[in-house]
């Protein structure tokens, strides 16, 4: 067969390979790392997931491992508030279609069996875990300690899980310690307290795990292969978890018991360190994997922790780092990921930003969703897809930034005629500000506005930049659409807040954020949100004094869930005042004066104010372009602030019925 | 007296006790019998630990050091293990925030808190206004 061209240039991770007697076409593992939350509340899996895992199936990853499913009839592995099950037969028919989407898609196909111990018994109100050592996410369940007699049914119950997931026709199962899961929770000294032969030293913590891997192999044959996901670091030993040394003696336990591939993953849920954010950098943890391959150089090692670049990917296969790329979030993203690097394509990946959105709506019990990837969740419902417009339309979209560009790509891939037209000079919108500033990873932000750049080039739509949409210019072009999108952005409603008492006192964040204004040396900014605190913590490290003021009582109120604590952590690490509950009611040379809940009023000093908040949609061009244009549309923060996820989704679905 | 028994003198339940007054508003809902426990970092494996429990009465919190006798036989809805300097900032009466230091702390994880008691029966005891002020209301999964 012919190579294509990424291929060439990505051989390791293209390389066809054999592991454990199957025929691989590539060194890419499609990684169990999210539960979608699409299923029923009693672990049937439903039309939505079945659409979603044929997209899953069609990512041309050489190994395909299914979301976990938990294996007891009470639920006590139960992590996620729709996860699937497999303790019964009457699932195995579901199973069926699953494994044969993955075989009809090239893939060898591995089921998870996914107890998770520690976090599971969402419907019941407790956990089982090995000692009872209480929670430190409110999220979870109290603990009950699990009697040897449980130990037994658990180990028997994953083996029939493994036994059904083959006769569904799964070439192989997994069973995982990711996060703090059932296994890990005996692995790890911090809730593995048992006097007993399960605990106390490596060897007796790792019996649990040792068992298991003995009765799920038996249970599946020898034909079967057996992956252990295992932490190389668990972030957990500050709190008396295990320390590296530790994971590691009990890898090498697992690959002796003959797991037939060592997945490797990092930290706990209640770790006190990031693994998976955009504040980690790329490549980050590769060490975890390093150490992993020259402990067991015969065992396959997979990983993917952090790890999105299929380049780096290459490299690290190259370089013996370990033999398979775990990847999963960076196809949420973009399904196409794999296939777009064998094409040599990768400047039209959509890249995973570690946004977190898709985790921050699972412990919201929700389905996951993606930011970047509209479609995610909603592959079987026709109103998501890019289907051939019934007429071709002329359509103007004014406004460059996420939401307008996602309807640009949309509406130009169905078959319409679009023309963006941009005030500003640059694709991106007030994106580009925000990933100027961000100081977890500005190279994630910055990469939607380069995609943008990058698919307007090759899809031929015309973005007119510099050119501000107004009755003068709509004029000129009377006639000539058949459509309009508003998807103008949104700015800091100025009337809401007292008028300065001197010009140039007070100015708007994104002004200052895409470099149209310098900040001053003492800044005072008033809006604790997403807007006002990445910049107000991008000033504070060049040099400015800041102080954030909120109206609201507590800062972050319109950061992604899982994200709150990263601004919150960077505010107490800049030592960036916060006054919350405040309004202000005066903008004068002298500085800002606010008044608090209680009623007492402070001055702060500064020689800049800048306003962040509150947001207002740019809706003007509604009144404008109503009796002008057949069609009018808009999307995004133009309509209601919300930001980048809501914002990309917007302009997508737009994008896909118009 | 041991060392233990010293820092114990050292941060004295009257000091404690000042803390919950001046802070009174945050645990204001918490129902009669609802208790927090502090326990020293170093004193966690040990048999013979002391932790300080904070106990609303219905007339206020008091403050009292007891037994440690493990988790599950505790007693308390929140456990606060913290090193000595932590517990010390948090017992001086010149600290004008003691409750921010300790949520920071939290926050960084250089202070574990376990939630022994259900999050919805933590509720019902009362402990909105505390968990809120400790900012816990979503908190660190899977970063």
């Amino acid at each position: 067969m012919t190579q294509r061209p990424g291929e060439t240039q990505l051989p390791h991770l293209f390389e066809p390979v054999t592991w454990a007697g199957f025929a691989l076409k590539n060194r890419v593992k499609y990684g169990a790392c999210c539960v979608s939350n699409y299923n029923t509340r009693d672990g049937f899996i439903t039309e939505r997931e079945l659409a979603r895992t044929k997209v899953i199936a069609g990512t041309g990853c050489g190994i395909i491992t299914n979301q976990g499913a938990y294996p007891d009839p009470l639920g006590e592995g139960k992590a996620y508030f729709s996860q699937i099950a497999l303790f019964d037969d009457k699932f195995i028919p579901q199973f069926e279609k699953i494994a044969g989407y993955i075989h009809d898609g090239g893939g060898i196909a591995i089921q998870q069996i996914l107890h998770a111990g520690r976090y599971g018994g969402i419907d019941l109100g407790y956990c089982i875990q090995p000692s009872v050592v209480p929670q430190t996410l409110p999220h979870f369940r109290p603990p009950r300690e699990i009697t040897k007699e449980q130990i037994r049914e658990t180990i028997e119950q994953h083996a029939e899980a493994a036994k059904r997931a083959i006769k569904a026709g799964f070439d192989g199962t997994e069973i995982t310690s990711f996060m703090g899961y059932l296994m890990a929770t005996f692995n790890s000294k911090f809730t593995n307290r048992r006097t007993d032969e399960y605990g106390g030293s490596t060897v007796n913590r790792g019996r649990f795990m040792r068992e298991l891997i003995y009765a799920v192999k038996a249970a599946m044959g020898g034909a079967h292969p057996l992956v252990v996901r295992l932490n190389g670091a668990e972030l957990m030993d500050r709190w008396g978890g295990n320390d590296e040394d530790e994971c590691y003696a009990l890898i090498q336990q697992a690959a002796e018991c003959g797991a037939d591939m060592i997945s490797v993953t990092v930290g706990w849920q209640e770790a006190p360190d990031s693994s998976i954010g955009r504040d980690v950098p790329p490549g980050h943890w590769n060490r975890l994997a390093v150490r992993a391959k020259q402990l067991l150089p015969d065992t396959p090692i997979a990983f993917g922790t952090r790890l999105p670049d299929p380049i780096m990917a290459d490299s690290c296969i190259a370089e013996g780092q370990f033999d398979f790329w775990e990847v999963c979030r960076p196809l949420l993203a973009d399904p196409d990921l794999v296939k777009k690097a064998a094409e040599a394509r990768l400047d039209e990946v959509k890249r995973c930003i570690g946004s977190l959105n898709c985790l921050s709506r699972l412990f919201r019990d929700l389905p996951y969703t993606c930011t970047m990837n509209p479609a995610l969740g909603h592959e079987v419902e026709p109103e998501y897809q890019i289907t051939p417009a019934a007429v071709r339309k002329k359509i103007m979209i004014v406004g460059a930034g996420p939401a307008g560009m996602e309807c640009a790509i949309a509406a130009t891939r169905r078959g319409h005629h679009v023309i963006v037209y941009e005030r500003g000079e640059r694709i991106g919108g007030s994106l580009l500000g925000y990933a100027a500033h961000d100081l977890a990873h500005k190279d994630d932000l910055a990469s939607v506005a380069e995609y943008y750049r990058v698919m307007a080039t090759k899809l031929g739509i015309e973005v007119r930049l510099g050119t501000v949409v107004d009755p003068k210019m709509m004029r000129s072009v009377l006639h000539q659409f058949d459509a309009a999108v508003v998807a103008a952005g949104a700015r800091v409603d100025l009337q809401a807040l007292p008028a300065p008492e001197e010009e140039g006192l007070l100015v708007e964040a994104m002004d200052v954020a895409l470099g149209k204004r310098q900040p001053g040396r003492r800044v005072v900014m008033l809006g604790g949100g997403k807007i006002g605190l990445t910049l107000a913590e991008s000033l504070k490290s060049s040099g400015t004094e800041v102080v954030v003021v909120e109206r609201e009582r507590r800062i972050a109120g319109d950061v992604m869930p899982t994200w709150k604590w990263r601004h919150s952590a960077w505010i107490d690490e800049l030592e960036i005042p916060t006054m919350t509950g405040c309004r202000v009611t005066r903008i004068a040379k002298d500085g800002v004066t606010v008044i608090d809940a209680k009623g007492r009023e402070t001055t702060l000093p500064a020689d800049m104010v800048i306003a962040a908040s509150p947001a207002r949609g740019n809706q003007e061009l509604f009144a404008e372009l109503e009796w002008s244009i057949d069609e009018l549309h808009g999307c995004g923060d133009a309509m209601v602030p919300r930001g980048l996820t809501q914002a990309i989704h917007d302009g997508y679905r737009l994008g896909c019925r118009l | 007296m041991d060392a233990k028994a010293e820092g114990r003198a050292a941060l004295d339940i009257a000091g404690w006790q000042a803390l919950l007054d001046r802070h009174s508003a945050i645990f204001a809902g918490m129902l009669p019998g609802s208790r927090i426990g502090l326990l020293p970092e170093e004193d966690f494996e040990s048999p013979a630990a002391m932790m300080l429990v904070w106990e609303a009465t219905g007339n206020g919190m008091v403050a009292d050091y007891r037994c440690f006798p493990g988790f599950e036989q505790a007693a308390v809805d929140l456990l606060f293990v913290a090193d000595g300097e932590t517990l010390g900032r948090l017992h001086d009466r010149a600290n004008p925030a003691p409750l921010a230091d300790l949520k920071r702390k939290v926050r960084r994880r250089e202070t574990l808190l376990y939630v022994v008691k259900p999050r919805a029966t933590l509720l019902e005891l009362g402990y909105e206004e505390f968990l809120d002020s400790l900012g816990l209301a979503f908190m660190g999964a899977c970063r």
